[in-house]
């Protein structure tokens, strides 16, 4: 004879039981207590004897195992490096079960997965569509009958949206959305804004509070969204846009700053210069996202400059004087 | 559908896609070899699941089954990185690791990673405090903020949660 499935009541009576009985404050009251409720019914003894199966699963972890798990949860303060290892991401798809529709989140909390600075990721979502992760991302996917939303955090992405008329794919950050049927975009938000710019075919961008300001882009349009408002940039060779994705960072006629500032993201240590000592000094070229080092140089050599390495070990870039 | 047939489907997928599915993978971990096995390990897993009748669309299919196992692998490598750095950063036990034991351990992180980390912060936190370190719950009130009642409900919340996952009757 085998007892009933437990049902979501009794599964919380026993969970209530269990917790009642988690600490070294149980009294004997309340361990005669929870057996007569184990009593009324085979049901209540079957749920409780499984949670503490559960509970001899976590004690079965020894200590660096707790530890290890507490580090992949993120549970300790992260005050800037860990002890631990590199920066990195770990991605983390969860089955229909849980939310009922298909759901990715990407944090840069946990270690040692291949998104880490300097490095760039393919996912390939259930529906078909690419994101490119460059440096650093945090961003959360969900998927259901309706629509496809990536909610971008940090960090920048190329999206490859595979065609779904009856579901568009959104890209949402705090700035607003970028909404495409099917196309290339890359969208990117900063400290302060987000960047959107197109690759292929149409994207409709509106800014957070201010939909009636949308604006559909064509390939080589480029935004920028904040508090509430669109500003358009120059546009830019769609190929460029989409090149880091690539591993290059093409840069046309840009200044120094901007471009050292770029690549700084791609390096664990950041390469230090002053923006006004070099203001006026612009470049352009393609430098190897991949190879941070050999990127830097590229484009200081092809200003004109030369990089100095300072007491600390840091390298240095200066202007010419 | 006999055993026979089934492995049969599988071996058309193989000649079909095998190579198109290790460049999927390349693609996905950067590395040759290790593309390689897991496009193996895909297919063997398709001959362990019987499948009803032909496959509509072979590449979605191969590549949802590929994904899974991808993830998989990638969730093992990151708690096998994890669970040797703090190994190594407490340098001062002598601590024996074999491999069995290793493997042993990330299968058993990874089931309660599993339990553990679609829960709202919160709920994790009371829970690790009073099941992981210990605490009483006193004290994880005082920690978090919270009244005891609240943390008490965050823990058997857990309970319920990690009961459902663990026994999806």
């Amino acid at each position: 004879m085998t007892a009933p499935r437990p049902t979501p009541e009794v599964i919380e009576q026993a969970a209530f039981w269990a917790a009642q009985l988690a600490t070294d404050e149980a009294t004997q009251e309340d361990r005669d207590a929870c057996e007569a409720w184990c009593r009324q019914h085979p049901m209540h003894r079957l749920a409780l004897e499984r949670m503490r199966d559960l509970e001899v699963r976590m004690d079965e972890a020894d200590r660096p195992g707790r530890e290890t798990i507490e580090h992949l949860l993120d549970r300790r303060s992260r005050p800037g490096r860990r002890s631990i290892g590199a920066v990195a991401a770990f991605i983390l798809l969860a089955g229909g079960a849980w939310f009922g529709a298909q759901s990715l989140t990407v944090r840069s909390w946990f270690p040692d997965h291949e998104t880490a600075r300097g490095e760039r990721r393919a996912i390939t979502l259930s529906e078909g569509s690419e994101l490119t992760l460059d440096t650093d991302p945090a961003l959360d996917f969900r998927s259901d009958r309706h629509r496809r939303q990536v909610t971008l955090f940090r960090g920048r992405i190329l999206a490859r949206v595979a065609k779904d008329a009856a579901r568009p794919f959104v890209v949402r950050t705090r700035d607003g959305t970028a909404t495409a049927l099917g196309t290339a975009f890359t969208v990117r938000r900063d400290a302060d804004a987000t960047i959107v710019s197109v690759i292929e075919s149409r994207v409709r961008v509106c800014p957070e509070k201010a939909e009636d300001d949308c604006a559909d882009l064509r390939p080589g349009d480029r935004v920028r969204m904040s508090g509430g408002k669109l500003h358009r940039l120059e546009p830019v060779d769609p190929e460029a846009a989409g090149s880091w994705a690539q591993g290059w960072l093409a840069v046309d006629d840009q200044p120094l700053s901007v471009v050292l500032g770029e690549l700084n993201r791609y390096r664990a240590v950041p390469v230090d210069y002053d923006a006004n000592d070099l203001s006026g000094i612009r470049v352009s070229g393609s430098f190897p996202l991949g190879d941070p080092d050999r990127a830097v140089e590229g484009a200081v050599r092809s200003a004109g400059l030369r990089m100095e390495r300072a007491p600390d070990g840091a390298l240095r870039v200066r202007g010419a004087r | 559908m006999s055993a026979a047939s089934a492995a049969f489907d599988v071996s058309a997928l193989y000649e079909s896609h095998a190579p198109w599915l290790h460049n999927w993978l390349r693609r996905h971990t950067r590395c040759s070899s290790r593309a390689a096995d897991l496009a193996q390990d895909t297919f063997c897993r398709l001959l362990e699941t019987r499948n009803a009748g032909p496959v509509r669309d072979p590449r979605n299919y191969l590549v949802a089954v590929a994904r899974r196992i991808l993830i998989d692998d990638i969730r093992r490598r990151e708690i096998e990185k994890a669970y040797l750095a703090v190994h190594a950063a407490h340098a001062g036990e002598a601590d024996h690791l074999t491999p069995e034991r290793i493997v042993e351990a990330v299968q058993l992180l990874g089931s309660i990673l599993r339990l553990l980390e679609a829960l709202p912060h919160k709920a994790r936190q009371a829970f690790m405090l009073i099941r992981f370190d210990g605490l009483r719950y006193a004290a994880a009130a005082r920690q978090l903020g919270m009244s005891e009642r609240m943390v008490k409900r965050y823990v058997a919340q857990v309970y319920a949660h990690c009961y459902t996952l663990a026994y999806p009757d």
